[in-house]
């Protein structure tokens, strides 16, 4: 149940204003009025604070984190090792950071084993700055080496008995002819195996008069340094944890300020999205007719600059739907029907206004979500309801025939036969929503370049989605239908979901559901931005505090 | 400040770990269930994807007759394997638990269920599409390995890890990708080590971190209290110990110089790549054959390639244009909106060819390991092929391809041609066929010590048939 007691998120949404040093101005930054006003009365709208949800304080980073870790840490990229691959990381709700899913079972023990080993061999290869980093090269200052490098490696000071026995294992291993490497190779091998590293550990367990457990210091500079860079904390971070001045909101706020201006956010964001939009899944296309080498990964490559581009802009949603701002190369420009960039490889370039808006529209949405010949709307539909729109949608039945019937007189475009062959009674309980959709975009052919005529016939993309409580999208063509997109709530909801969800690595609960109306609105009417709605998230108490644990007791 | 420590691990790599027989690794290890008296067999699933032609796989044997080497003619996908007659058991109408197409309330599409069911006899999570139960590898290896080591998982093609590219898991949830590097598994076997200097050092270098880790788990057992977070540090804990027990059984294992080059010439990133499939699918059969032919591990699979998914066999005679996933449906797409595939059927049979000429070879590797009295590997073996579906272009859970060879150190009636369903029309599915049934043997055969041990008669889901094939067993003698 909500408990509507504060006005906390939309105090925060109404400080988003992006106003970061080199940043360009988001859309909403002038004239967007400010949001506590927008309804329109003096009174602003009752905002629910929901109750905190119950986590795992016991957080396993991801592939992705562990190697931002471990370059943030020792300096070296985990792919300099030759020890590439990870088990992945399991899925859940689409995203990859699940926290009750991030486990060490044995693959991962056996990755870190080999990994912790490799990069250790690595960094204590450029040992000038080995202790450049941790202020030690020989076996005297062991001590100190253990201290610095561990309060790094496990993102807070070592315990008394924890410092004995990392010191006892570094004394243990210094032998041979180079006794200080030996024993500081073992020592970060170790280290980088270490539940204390793998996992973000939330020791804290006393309950203030909230009833919520408060974290410490070290807790929150890792809950904010994970949230928006994917990362360990920085030395300000760690200063400000040692010096207790992460207790406050205003203190955690002027963190999340300094965070969000650091170029470090361009990961959470491009992880965020490629995970969103599943972008990392646009294979190799195998098509009927002979494409460029290697435009797969330009299309892969155009979709990731041009969220890179919105969102660390301020954009959100809505510029993601139909900006024509886009970066391409000479071989998507010969599919899109422009001019190549001046200069070799990528370059700015806007899309035609008549044609395309948006990252529905750009090649690689639109040809990996096509079959050998032909686009397939189904695909694209689908797609886009469950990523874009959030709809809940069965998989079909087992026995569902795939195959589409070849044009027929009848039938004669992509699109009649799509309409033919889900045409009964069964198939329609779900195609009925999801054809309309995928037709919208019927003008694109199944590389993403445009076409007025399927088989001969004039293209029809006007189209009508039902929705179940809500009124229709009616609009005619690829463009329409991403404009309308960008102004239906359930969209801007939807995106707002998937930023809860892989903010706070669990799937919302029923309580949030109030949240999320506000940040979907503020989303659709204040122009919101990825960034903002990662300000609103980090800002949020869910990062000063954790639920508490059955059998902990209040004060 | 050096302490002497003079543990287990040290001791046995040490001490020329390479002559300490398997009682005394288990004397060291005695903390699983296996025991000193566990029988030494083993158990290695073969295990092929995307279904197959049936008409023309078989041998020309009557049902439940003998087989003969003459009812393997050329023109069936099965000829290789005529030399193996007599220690095979080649079944007939097999279907899975849970049942396709819907037929059972259980999730997922056909080859979710096909590839997550095959060895669990569980459903899917109907969110995760992972099944919800052990499959028999884990379960025969925590019976049969020393220590309850986990088995090896191998495969060959890219890792994939939805469901349709795993075949093993360690419970409701928790499956289990297959390594497709035989490098990889190859160090977990043998240790990789340039001489017993080296191999001591790292050894006694990876011994102090995996004690150290140990002690931080505990730390942090005091500190967590949630159910859920105790389970994560049991996992742990366990994926520690598994690693301690890959320390213990390595020294145990000998090398192989020349293995031993040409998996470390290998280009880690093209080791999923259609190009290296042939190549790699060798050298991972020659990694199981060192595998069962040292003490430590008994239990392996090997998955080739994926559920729906390739290679293209561009090999060996085979020059096709699609994989194999759109050959089993004669469609030039993987979702069958494409061209119908002329020939596919053919192409089928090609393919079964090879996998089957592939099975050999992996029995010819087997049966080259003697074992002193008790005969080669593959007698002491029992060795599952079987398929992820059965006609791949339906789906079909019906009437799978098995194919069982080894007698399991005796413990299987070898060289018979079996009809698993009673009724005539294998469309028509029969709880005596049922999968799970051949799981609750494989589990009995391998694991049983005496012919009083308590037997496995219900792996798998509640809805199972639940029940062994008996017929399969020969006689305590």
């Amino acid at each position: 149940m909500a408990r509507c007691v504060s006005l906390l998120v939309l105090a925060s949404l109404a400080s988003c204003t992006p106003e970061r040093e080199g940043a360009p101005a988001g859309p909403r930054d002038d004239d967007a009025p400010p949001l506590l006003t927008d309804a329109g009365t003096d009174a602003p709208p009752p905002v629910c604070e929901p109750p905190l949800a119950d986590r795992s304080r016991l957080v396993r980073l991801t592939a992705r984190q562990y190697a931002n870790s471990v370059h943030a840490l020792l300096g070296v990229r985990v792919d300099a090792t030759g020890v590439t691959r990870f088990a992945a990381d399991p899925e859940r709700n689409g995203l990859d950071n699940a926290a009750d899913a991030l486990v060490v079972g044995p693959q991962h023990a056996r990755d870190y084993q080999r990994a912790g080993e490799a990069l250790a061999d690595v960094a204590l290869a450029d040992r000038a700055d080995f202790e450049a980093r941790f202020g030690c090269g020989d076996l005297a200052c062991a001590e100190a080496l253990v201290e610095s490098l561990g309060a790094q490696a496990f993102r807070r000071p070592l315990e008394a008995t924890t410092h004995a026995r990392y010191l006892h294992l570094f004394e243990d291993a210094a032998i041979g002819e180079d006794p200080f490497r030996a024993a500081a190779t073992q020592l970060v091998a170790a280290m980088l195996q270490s539940p204390h590293f793998l996992y973000r550990l939330e020791r804290s367990a006393t309950p203030d008069g909230s009833g919520d457990v408060p974290l410490d210091g070290y807790e929150v500079a890792s809950r904010l340094s994970y949230l928006l860079w994917n990362s360990m904390p920085d030395a300000a971070l760690f200063a400000a944890a040692e010096a207790d001045a992460l207790r406050t909101q205003e203190d955690v706020d002027a963190q999340v300020d300094r965070m969000l201006a650091d170029p470090r956010v361009a990961d959470v964001l491009d992880d965020f999205h490629a995970q969103w939009l599943d972008t990392d899944a646009w294979g190799e296309l195998l098509r009927a007719e002979r494409l460029a080498p290697g435009i797969d990964a330009a299309m892969r490559e155009e979709t990731r600059r041009f969220i890179a581009a919105e969102t660390t802009a301020g954009r959100g949603l809505r510029a993601l739907l139909t900006s024509r701002r886009t970066f391409i190369n000479a071989d998507l420009a010969a599919l899109y029907g422009g001019e190549a960039p001046a200069a070799e490889g990528f370059g700015p370039a806007l899309l035609d206004p008549e044609e395309r808006a948006g990252v529905l529209t750009h090649a690689g949405f639109l040809a990996h979500f096509s079959d050998f010949a032909d686009p397939s709307p189904i695909r694209r539909g689908v797609h886009l309801h469950r990523r874009i729109l959030c709809t809940e949608l069965d998989p079909p039945p087992g026995d569902a025939e795939l195959e589409l019937p070849p044009p027929s007189p009848e039938a004669r475009t992509n699109r009649e036969r799509v309409e033919a062959h889900t045409a009964s009674e069964g198939c329609q309980r779900c195609h009925a929503e999801i054809n309309p959709v995928g037709f919208a975009f019927e003008s694109f052919d199944a590389v993403g370049r445009w076409r007025d005529t399927d088989n001969g016939e004039p293209v029809d993309t006007a189209v009508r989605v039902p929705f179940r409580a809500a009124r229709d999208i009616e609009v005619d063509g690829p463009v329409a239908m991403s404009e309308a997109l960008a102004e239906r709530p359930e969209a801007h909801r939807c995106y707002a979901t998937w930023w809860l969800r892989y903010a706070r690595g669990r799937a919302e609960t029923r309580e949030e559901s109030c949240a999320l109306d506000a940040l979907g609105a503020a989303s659709q009417n204040e122009d919101l931005g990825a960034l903002g709605l990662l300000e609103t998230l980090a800002k949020s108490r869910d990062v000063r505090f954790r639920a508490a644990e059955d059998g902990e007791d209040t004060p | 400040m050096r302490r002497e420590r003079f543990s287990r691990r040290r001791f046995l790599a040490g001490a020329g770990g390479v002559t300490l027989g398997i009682p005394f690794l288990e004397s060291l290890l005695g903390r699983g269930s296996a025991q000193a008296t566990t029988p030494d067999r083993r158990f290695l699933v073969f295990f092929t994807c995307n279904g197959f032609d049936v008409r023309r796989f078989h041998p020309t044997t009557a049902y439940d007759d003998r087989l003969r080497q003459e009812d393997f003619p050329e023109s069936a996908a099965l000829h290789s394997l005529g030399p193996y007659a007599e220690r095979l058991n080649i079944l007939r109408g097999v279907n899975m638990t849970p049942r396709g197409f819907y037929e059972d309330p259980a999730p997922g599409c056909e080859h979710d269920k096909g590839m997550g069911s095959k060895l669990t006899a569980q459903p899917l999570d109907p969110i995760t599409f992972f099944p919800l139960g052990e499959s028999v590898d884990q379960l025969i290896a925590r019976r049969l390995n020393p220590g309850g080591r986990a088995p090896l998982n191998l495969m060959i093609g890219p890792q994939v890890t939805r469901v349709n590219g795993i075949i093993s898991s360690r419970g409701p949830n928790d499956p289990v990708v297959a390594e497709n590097n035989p490098l990889v598994a190859y160090e977990r076997i043998t240790g990789l080590y340039e001489n017993d200097a080296a191999r001591d050092a790292l050894y006694a270098r990876r011994e102090s971190v995996l004690d150290l880790v140990g002690d931080d788990l505990r730390e942090l057992r005091a500190l967590v209290r949630s159910p859920r977070d105790q389970a994560k540090l049991e996992t742990h804990f366990e994926s520690v110990r598994q690693l301690e027990l890959d320390l213990a059984a390595a020294g145990l294992c000998g090398g192989d110089t020349e293995l031993q080059f040409l998996l470390e010439a290998l280009e880690p990133d093209r080791i999923g790549s259609d190009a290296l499939y042939k190549l790699v699918g060798q050298l991972q059969m020659d990694v199981v054959a060192l595998t069962l032919r040292c003490p430590g591990q008994r239990v392996v699979t090997l998955q080739w390639g994926n559920g729906a998914m390739g290679p293209i066999f561009r090999w060996d005679g085979m020059s096709h244009t699609y994989n194999h996933h759109k050959i089993s449906h004669a469609n030039t797409m993987d979702d069958g909106s494409g061209e119908r595939l002329e020939g596919a059927i053919d192409m089928m049979h090609d393919i079964d060819r090879w996998y089957a000429e592939r099975f050999t070879e992996m029995l010819d590797r087997l049966d080259a390991a003697t074992e002193g009295a008790h005969g080669s590997v593959l007698d002491q073996s029992a060795v599952l092929w079987i398929n992820e579906l059965s006609d791949g272009a339906i789906h079909d859970y019906r009437d799978l391809p098995v194919v069982l060879a080894g007698s399991a150190g005796g413990r299987l009636d070898t060289g018979w041609y079996r009809k698993m369903n009673p009724l005539d029309d294998f469309k028509n599915v029969h709880p005596n066929a049922s999968h799970d049934r051949l799981l609750n043997t494989l589990i009995n055969v391998t694991t049983m010590r005496g012919p009083d041990d308590t037997r496995v008669t219900d792996f798998g889901w509640e809805m199972a048939p639940g029940g062994e094939m008996r017929e399969l067993e020969a006689d305590w003698g």
